[in-house]
């Protein structure tokens, strides 16, 4: 799977869980909390939807909104999981 | 009266109690507050409380000082005023909290939060501490900060008339703000900042005395016996690490499981606060510099906030077992903790 599959995957899944955000807007460059006010339940929310979608295992410490600082962090962070 | 008044605020550092992210958001980054800021807040406490709203048994965890600090805190100027003396002055209490912050007097109290945010007639009630910090005539707005209205703590505006219902259906014995302090008295507390002047100093000699009674887990409170006894069932210090990890495995293995995270989240918050504090005593050259025991400490934030974190997962997941691991992030807190502030009393 290459990035930009991992990224409409994903955009599906921000999609879900922050329903006042429209993927087709969204900016993955963007700061999570700041801009799209992603916290922490929100953030666990969406790596849970990941984990399913991907078929991946986040560990306990990749769990805290602090780790990334956009959704192209997550992304990344996805893609080194497929590899 | 002007038609928009907003008082300085500051999103706060820690936002576990409403009462801490009201004074930290007002204190802010104050330099004169510091001093007395990371010279407090450095035991930890807990015991099971029925909660006010619900019944249900909790963990009630805080740092000390927890909600007497708004009264308390030296650069903090607190009035208390009943609804009798609000009514009599003002005639209704939005005349009176515009008033108050046109005299720049921030507003705290309980509210009743399920009126403000549904006004249809339901018997359950959610009393809850409302910081109201501005108002906006044009608009018809206050401008507060509260955990209710975004699910997390957020300064957005309310209207007056929800925060006049919210107030008006609380009585006296509802108000759990004024309950147990005020012989079941009903009002708010007005506050101003009141930083010009340097009213307290960093006190070296309190930091370290309460650093050790933290590490031996020592009762605290004993020293305010004076003012409040009515509790002796308090865990303080290190063994708060014990008290959460029964707690948590409690609510996990409830008929019903838990996933209340707010013991987690303000002892959390307590290892944000005391790395921030080990920061300013280096940075103030009340400790030598030490960068190796600032790595230390982030292990053990790290640590707090794994713990926390998964606890959140394991909300989502269901998946129970998991519970097993925040056991040992909080072991891991503990043993690095007592280590690194060992030192601090040491070089302190």
């Amino acid at each position: 799977m290459d990035k930009n599959q991992i990224k409409d995957k994903l955009l599906e899944i921000i999609e879900e869980e922050l329903p006042d955000v429209e993927a087709s807007a969204v900016d993955t460059t963007a700061s999570l909390a700041d801009d799209y006010g992603v916290d922490s339940v929100s953030l666990i929310k969406m790596i849970v939807d990941a984990e399913a979608a991907f078929d991946v295992k986040f560990d306990d410490r990749e769990l805290a909104l602090n780790k990334y600082e956009n959704f192209d962090d997550v992304i990344d962070t996805i893609e080194k999981k497929l590899q | 009266m002007a038609n928009k008044v907003v008082l300085p605020v500051k999103y706060p550092a820690i936002t576990s109690w409403q009462w801490h992210a009201t004074l930290f958001s007002i204190l802010g980054d104050d330099e004169n507050a510091k001093r007395w800021i990371y010279s407090n807040y450095i035991q930890l406490r807990c015991y099971e409380i029925p909660e006010y709203t619900s019944g249900d048994e909790i963990l009630l965890c805080d740092m000390m000082p927890g909600s007497s600090a708004l009264k308390e805190c030296p650069y903090l100027i607190f009035s208390l005023i009943t609804k009798p003396q609000i009514e009599a002055y003002c005639g209704d209490v939005i005349a009176f909290i515009v008033k108050t912050i046109d005299l720049g007097g921030y507003v705290y109290g309980a509210f009743d939060e399920a009126r403000m945010i549904c006004n249809a007639s339901v018997d359950f009630k959610f009393s809850h501490e409302l910081f109201i910090y501005g108002y906006n005539m044009e608009e018809e707005v206050f401008y507060v900060g509260d955990f209710t209205f975004k699910d997390k703590y957020a300064y957005t505006t309310v209207k007056f008339d929800d925060v006049k219902r919210g107030f008006d259906v609380l009585s006296a014995g509802e108000d759990h703000v004024f309950k147990d302090d005020y012989k079941g008295t009903r009002g708010l507390y007005v506050i101003q900042k009141n930083v010009d002047n340097r009213y307290y100093d960093i006190d070296a000699v309190l930091i370290k005395r309460t650093l050790e009674e933290y590490l031996n887990a020592e009762d605290t409170k004993s020293h305010f016996r004076m003012m409040r006894n009515r509790f002796d069932d308090t865990v303080f210090g290190v063994n708060v690490y014990e008290a959460l990890k029964k707690r948590v495995d409690k609510q996990l293995h409830a008929e019903e499981p838990d996933f209340d995270i707010r013991a987690l989240h303000i002892a959390y918050d307590h290892k944000v606060l005391m790395y921030d504090r080990l920061k300013y005593l280096m940075a103030n050259e009340v400790i030598p510099f030490d960068q190796n025991m600032l790595d230390k400490y982030a292990e053990v934030v790290d640590d707090m906030l794994t713990a926390r974190n998964l606890l959140v997962r394991i909300s989502v997941t269901g998946e129970i077992e998991d519970g097993v691991r925040i056991a040992s992030y909080l072991d891991s807190a503990k043993e690095t903790e007592v280590a690194v502030l060992s030192k601090v009393v040491e070089a302190l």
